[in-house]
């Protein structure tokens, strides 16, 4: 099966002079993978500079459709709006906007015509008109990840999706990943021990 | 479209200091907006009004003051003039249209003005109840007399002595109601008109006396040259209204000019308010927009996002100023000295906005320009990571 992301070994230098390697990776569409390491082991880095969102210092990364992200040059915009979804850490709204709202807002920034899913089929039946912030940590990941399926993008890389979401939380956000695998690759880092029955690959970080 | 949608939700997120800062904005704007009107139906009105006056021939005394009394009807004259010594130069072949005034009596603080029918054919009258006197001790009554005394035509009445209420009465002359006449003129809004005759009979022990003489001089050498020649050879003052309005009209513009400096600087600190605002907003909320970012939002949509707050703000102060006119313009009675007008066509004219209009919304969007290339200096990694 062809990969929709290839990234050969890239470098990425940080503020504090210190330089990180990563390995080569490939991802396939309907892969469901778990970036696993430690805090502070690099997974966000990695994860950033796949994002096209922290500049590469060598190496290249190829996303299917999408062209090619080459050493010390900027992703340009149609690499995010089109090519991969990115899943922060933390869930931001913007507080001046409904749940409804934030995704709109999200869909305006990919230039889609409207919102092409219903947040009522995770359980926020009634919470659409409700401002996102005020949504318990488990609801507002589950509408960050619904956020960044929009698109339909062939890559989703989702940052420590599950690090704040009891078991049950994060159980369901794992779930709703795998129901949207199909038409993606999905790359998760964490250092939560709980995901990994829910992938098909696990790539440790030492 | 959509983005002026997202822009708006963020200022009505934080709607308080919104709209103080649009309020600031408005009352600068407002301040240069109201100073130009003013001065725009100020000189309208003077010029309106002293049409058809070249020549002002009074007792000497200050000119502004003898304007006001005599054309405006607000002040007090600055004395009298003999009869006969005007009359020698009301026979000048250049001068037309002469008026007579001879300030006489009132009636319960309205001015009782002795004139001839040349005066009150000056009137721009809209209706006219009855008609105009035909003989000494007949007047006319403007409609607002009418309603503050309660005299109706038929009436009889008898003045006091001089243009303030209760100085003596004239009990033994009484005046006779002709007509009303209904006018939008503020200086002949409350006035009752007579003959001068009147004004000479009730006061039969004195010299026959002209308050003033007004009139229109055609030919322009006359209108350079007789006030000179009169004031040279008697000892009448002979103005040139057109000429003191334009000092007038000088000392009004410096007056303007102070309050159109303190509209500025009101303008100026609500720019620079509304620049801090959206600094610090956008400070605060760092990661929103470096997501709308990494969700591959361009920099035109965050352009967008951003200038859009601005031009929100600055369309908000530009509609509050409209209000604010709106209602300076309804309230005017209230605050506008006595004897001024607003013509409502002079005050509607919105060319003449055009200018601050288009500079508040470039100043807004000027305003925006800084944060909006601040963020674009701002490592998303950093924003999304920090925040």
């Amino acid at each position: 099966m062809a990969h929709v992301l290839h990234s050969t070994e890239l470098t990425v230098d940080l503020d504090n002079s210190k330089r990180l390697i990563f390995t080569e990776l490939q991802l396939k569409k309907g892969e469901f993978v778990l970036l696993q390491g430690a805090s502070g082991s690099g997974k966000s880095t990695w994860m950033h500079a796949l994002a096209g969102l922290l500049p590469i210092a060598s190496g290249t990364i190829h996303i299917e459709g999408q062209g090619s992200l080459h050493a010390g040059k900027k992703a340009p915009t149609h690499w995010r709006r089109n090519g991969l979804s990115f899943m922060p850490q933390r869930a931001f709204f913007w507080n001046s906007l409904s749940l409804k709202g934030n995704l709109d807002l999200a869909a305006w920034c990919k230039g889609l015509p409207g919102v092409d899913a219903d947040p009522e089929t995770l359980g926020l039946a009634g919470k659409t008109t409700q401002a996102a912030h005020s949504l318990s940590l488990g609801e507002q990941q589950r509408v960050s990840a619904l956020r960044s399926f929009l698109g339909n993008a062939p890559v989703l890389l989702a940052d420590e999706p599950t690090a704040s979401l009891d078991d049950a939380n994060a159980e369901a956000l794992m779930k709703l990943f795998k129901e949207h695998v199909k038409d993606r690759a999905i790359l998760v880092s964490s250092h939560d021990q709980r995901l990994a029955p829910f992938v098909d690959r696990i790539i440790r970080l030492a | 479209m959509k983005a002026l949608t997202f822009a708006f939700k963020a200022l009505w997120h934080r709607k308080a200091t919104s709209v103080f800062i649009a309020l600031i904005w408005a009352l600068g704007l407002l301040g240069l907006a109201i100073t130009s009107r003013l001065e725009t139906n100020v000189e309208a009105q003077l010029t309106r009004t002293l049409e058809g006056t070249d020549l002002l021939l009074v007792a000497k005394g200050s000119p502004t003051q003898a304007i006001l009394a005599n054309v405006f009807h607000v002040d007090q004259a600055t004395g009298n003039i003999a009869r006969m010594q005007a009359d020698k130069w009301l026979g000048h072949p250049d001068l037309k249209n002469v008026r007579r005034l001879a300030y006489g009596d009132n009636f319960q603080g309205v001015r009782i003005l002795g004139c001839d029918s040349a005066t009150w054919n000056h009137v721009p009258v809209q209706a006219l109840e009855g008609r105009w006197p035909e003989a000494s001790m007949e007047v006319v009554i403007s409609a607002e007399v009418a309603k503050k005394t309660g005299l109706q035509l038929g009436d009889e009445f008898h003045g006091s002595h001089g243009t303030v209420d209760d100085l003596g009465d004239h009990d033994h002359h009484h005046y006779h109601v002709v007509g009303i006449a209904s006018t939008l003129a503020p200086q002949w809004a409350t006035m009752i008109w007579t003959p001068l005759e009147s004004v000479w009979d009730v006061h039969e022990d004195g010299p026959e006396e002209y308050t003033a003489v007004l009139a229109a001089i055609p030919n322009p050498m006359t209108r350079l040259m007789l006030p000179g020649q009169i004031q040279r050879t008697s000892s009448l003052m002979a103005i040139s209204p057109a000429m003191e309005a334009n000092r007038m009209v000088g000392w009004m513009n410096q007056g303007g000019a102070v309050l159109r400096l303190l509209s500025i600087l009101l303008t100026v600190i609500a720019a620079l308010s509304m620049f801090l605002l959206l600094q610090s907003h956008i400070r605060e909320r760092l990661a929103d927009y470096a997501l709308v970012r990494a969700m591959g939002g361009t920099w035109g949509q965050i352009a967008g996002l951003v200038l859009g707050q601005n031009l929100i703000l600055a369309l908000l102060a530009v509609i509050l100023t409209y209000l604010g006119l709106a209602a300076a313009f309804g309230l005017s009675e209230w605050w506008l000295p006595t004897g001024i007008l607003l013509y409502g066509d002079l005050w509607w004219t919105l060319s003449q906005d055009v200018l601050w209009v288009v500079l508040t919304i470039f100043l807004g969007l000027f305003a925006g320009i800084g944060p909006w290339i601040w963020l674009q200096k701002i490592p998303l990694h950093r924003a999304l990571v920090d925040s």
